[in-house]
């Protein structure tokens, strides 16, 4: 480890630890540590910004793609929003964003979204297997999960009970959600502490 | 009675106790280490076999849709691939990233895996941070060379070997996507529109999103989180941090469904008290 990275290392550590100090109580450290982190994320994204207009705008215009200067004009309007009387401007860029984001979403989403989902969705196995079983539930979890959002109508009657079944798959999914969440932090703390701890361990000459 | 209910209620809102609780179960098995058997679950060993069987003069892409935040839960299962495509199957890898933090999550990757026989720009490149979102993703889709003239480390798109025949989305055998959050994106602008397959190295919160698109068989496997790295690891033969942490994880995930468990218990009973 050269001091380069040794420095990188115990800045990482250290911060690392002020963070932590949070679960004592509310401090300085933390605070510290939550400004830099905060600071280090907007420089890095507006950072890794300018590098992409650098490599794909500037240096292709340098070059000659004069005609880059037209999608670099429609992005200058965003800013226009800073002046009340030239604010409209904006509208421009920003209908062009929306229009083409859409556009290009929905062409996919049709097939790769809802003809593929539908198909997937009502390919049931009448075989006595477990996988049998999951394609007939997921069919009634569907149906049961759009009916408890039908509000056109109110859930009594015959669409009583397939909304009482939609509510808990609703449930069910967002538990699903809340464990693999959990699973997600549960990750990300172990190795945040196997860094904790091992750094002093590697400094101290106990592990390789 | 009332002083039984102080207790009961000092238990149920204590919180310190539980982090460092939760510290020192993580601490334990890091310093002395117990291997644990490691079940492979039938979507890790998918993605094992469809890497497995692609053809030699393959190319792969892979796009790291993931934040710094997140990195840890998904560095083992992309480290694993990679040393699996790149150095054991010596298939080209063409790495991208729609995600500010990707580039640099990408040269740390390559950094964990010894590429020492294996050239940058011939057998393996960093294209680096496209800007734009779905736009963006639908545009390299169609053209690569319309939306990126250089790499990440600024040599011109024309002059890497690995970049002659990668001219759209349609020249890749596989597409591999570390997702964060939801795979709908990438379904809708590369598998779909150029039927690339597709294989997704998942956070665990995002599996639950994922499921759907491997039932539909839009995605043909999926490694999930830190638990998922360890299955990938282990079909490698690594010894890394996604199984140095198995242990670890079981005993936590033990500790965190006692603890939800005895949370709602005293929830309903203190409720009852009141």
């Amino acid at each position: 480890m050269d001091s380069t990275q040794l420095f990188g290392q115990f800045t990482l550590w250290l911060l690392t630890l002020m963070v932590f100090s949070i679960l004592v109580k509310e401090n300085r450290l933390y605070r510290f540590a939550e400004h830099t982190y905060v600071a280090l994320a907007i420089g890095h994204t507006l950072n890794m910004g300018l590098d992409t207009l650098r490599r794909n705008v500037v240096s292709p215009m340098v070059a000659g793609k004069i005609l880059l200067v037209i999608p670099v004009a429609v992005g200058l309007l965003m800013y226009a929003r800073l002046y009340r009387k030239y604010d409209w401007l904006a509208r421009f860029p920003i209908s062009l964003l929306v229009g083409v984001s859409t556009g290009v979403a929905v062409t996919g989403a049709v097939y790769g979204q809802l003809l593929s989902q539908l198909a997937s969705t009502m390919r049931i196995s009448l075989s006595p297997t477990l996988d049998g079983a999951n394609s007939i539930l997921i069919l009634i979890f569907v149906i049961s999960g759009l009916v408890y959002f039908t509000f056109s109508r109110e859930h009594t009657g015959p669409l009583s009970i397939p909304s009482q079944i939609g509510r808990y798959v609703l449930l069910a999914a967002f538990g699903a959600q809340f464990a693999g969440s959990i699973a997600l932090r549960l990750g990300v703390f172990l190795s945040v502490v196997k860094m904790l701890v091992e750094f002093p361990l590697k400094i101290l000459g106990v592990i390789p | 009675m009332s002083s039984s209910m102080s207790w009961l209620e000092r238990v149920y809102n204590m919180r310190r106790p539980i982090y460092f609780l939760l510290i020192i179960l993580c601490v334990i098995p890091l310093v002395f280490p117990i291997k644990t058997p490691v079940g492979i679950s039938p979507e890790t060993r998918a993605v094992y076999n469809v890497i497995e069987k692609l053809p030699a003069d393959s190319v792969v892409a892979l796009d790291i849709g993931v934040d710094v935040a997140m990195w840890s839960d998904m560095e083992p299962a992309v480290v694993a691939a990679l040393e699996h495509i790149v150095v054991r199957k010596s298939i080209k890898l063409v790495a991208v990233s729609f995600y500010p933090d990707g580039p640099i999550l990408i040269e740390r990757a390559f950094a964990a895996v010894d590429m020492k026989n294996k050239k940058y720009g011939v057998d393996y490149v960093n294209l680096g941070y496209l800007v734009g979102g779905e736009t963006a993703i639908a545009a390299f889709a169609k053209d690569i060379r319309a939306v990126l003239r250089s790499d990440f480390r600024g040599t011109s798109i024309s002059d890497l070997p690995i970049m002659k025949a990668v001219n759209n989305a349609k020249d890749f055998s596989l597409y591999i996507y570390v997702i964060q959050a939801d795979p709908a994106t990438q379904i809708r602008q590369i598998s779909v529109p150029y039927g690339v397959r597709m294989i997704g190295l998942t956070t665990a919160f995002a599996r639950p999103y994922c499921m759907p698109y491997l039932l539909a068989g839009q995605i043909s496997g999926i490694v999930t989180g830190l638990r998922g790295g360890a299955e990938y690891e282990y079909l490698v033969g690594l010894y890394r941090f996604g199984l140095q942490s198995t242990t670890t994880m079981s005993i936590v995930y033990i500790a965190t469904v006692l603890m939800v468990i005895l949370g709602n218990v005293l929830y309903v009973w203190l409720r009852r008290k009141k």
